[in-house]
């Protein structure tokens, strides 16, 4: 949940990298957090494994000053992707500003992205929510691997909502398109924000 | 549903501090954060950095929002207080409403009893700012920041 906090100068959004086990969620934020200077982020903080998968959520805190008079702040957050861990996902979900989907352009991959788009519907109807009032975008990561689906593909497969979304290809594990990705949903929350 | 965003305006920041400030003096508790139950600071007094404050707020709503689910499994709607007991310092966090929740961290200088007493008589004065705040739907002066980048610039 979005707070503008007038007497602070200060907008804070919270945003969600949700997807399929292993599309690279954790990726892209330790991208970020690896890219960003030291003034504009927090640490970056993992519940994971042993095993280095996501048990809960990885947290990285961002922000930027001067934004029109303001400092923004964005909240980012993944949630687990493994199936058995759907409780914990779906409370990350709970004040949700803005989604990032990744999804994983793998062949072998193709059920498990739709299975996790349709799981985060499922999980933002348990709070009421619904996709169409929140900011979107989808990113397409891993497309330095083969074989791969096309873009035409996954966008038949995850962009055939009545709203189209923007769509990054992105190699997560490299940075290719994460930055682009993160300004376009940053872009898009203050947007609806300003629209309220 | 359209999520709605808190608003804090001057008056509601100095009423919150207020309320907050004398919680922290009468508990003797050394740090505060009122957090929405997204995670998100709505207020801090005391002493912490800036960064652990949000780190702070992000996994304490986590925990709260996971203890409330493992409520839930034994038939109780939620518990209201969540308590962490360390070597040195120590973590309480309980609801104000239902939309926020209280943390505060104490030392050996109070007790858990102490702090208890005065969460729940702060949770009772700091509702009313925090009902309104989350009551607002109007938003204005807002930056447009068009196609600007915000990260990755370097």
């Amino acid at each position: 949940m979005a707070s503008i906090n007038y007497a602070q100068r200060e907008i804070t959004c919270k945003i969600v990298y949700y997807g399929c086990a292993l599309s690279g969620k954790t990726s892209n934020l330790e991208y970020i957090h690896a890219n960003v200077p030291a003034v504009e982020k927090g640490g970056l903080v993992s519940l994971s494994t042993q095993g280095d998968r996501t048990l809960f959520f990885d947290f990285l805190p961002l922000e930027v000053q001067d934004v029109g008079g303001f400092t923004a702040k964005f909240q980012l957050y993944t949630v687990p992707g493994q199936v058995v861990y759907n409780a914990t996902r779906r409370l990350v979900l709970r004040g949700v500003d803005g989604l990032v989907f990744v999804a994983d352009s793998q062949w072998s991959k193709a059920k498990e992205n739709v299975e996790s788009f349709q799981n985060m519907l499922d999980n933002l109807s348990q709070y009421g929510y619904a996709l169409e009032s929140i900011p979107y975008v989808l990113q397409y990561n891993k497309r330095d691997l083969s074989p791969i689906a096309p873009g035409h593909y996954l966008d038949f497969t995850l962009n055939r909502r009545q709203r189209r979304v923007p769509v990054f290809e992105t190699s997560a594990t490299v940075g290719t398109g994460v930055f682009d990705c993160l300004n376009a949903v940053c872009r898009l929350v203050l947007a609806k924000l300003r629209a309220a | 549903m359209d999520i709605q965003p808190v608003i804090i305006y001057e008056e509601d920041a100095r009423d919150l501090a207020q309320r907050l400030d004398a919680f922290l003096k009468a508990s003797r508790s050394s740090l505060v954060i009122l957090i929405d139950r997204s995670g998100q600071i709505i207020a801090e007094r005391g002493y912490s950095r800036k960064r652990d404050a949000e780190e702070l707020a992000a996994l304490a709503a986590a925990a709260f929002a996971a203890t409330e689910q493992v409520a839930k499994l034994i038939g109780e709607d939620s518990f209201s207080v969540l308590f962490h007991q360390g070597e040195e310092r120590n973590i309480h966090l309980s609801v104000v409403g239902d939309t926020a929740l209280m943390l505060t961290a104490f030392d050996d200088r109070t007790t858990l009893g102490l702090v208890r007493l005065y969460a729940g008589e702060a949770a009772q004065t700091l509702l009313p700012v925090v009902q309104r705040i989350h009551g607002r739907s109007v938003v204005t002066g807002l930056p447009d920041i068009g196609e600007r980048r915000l990260f990755g610039n370097a």
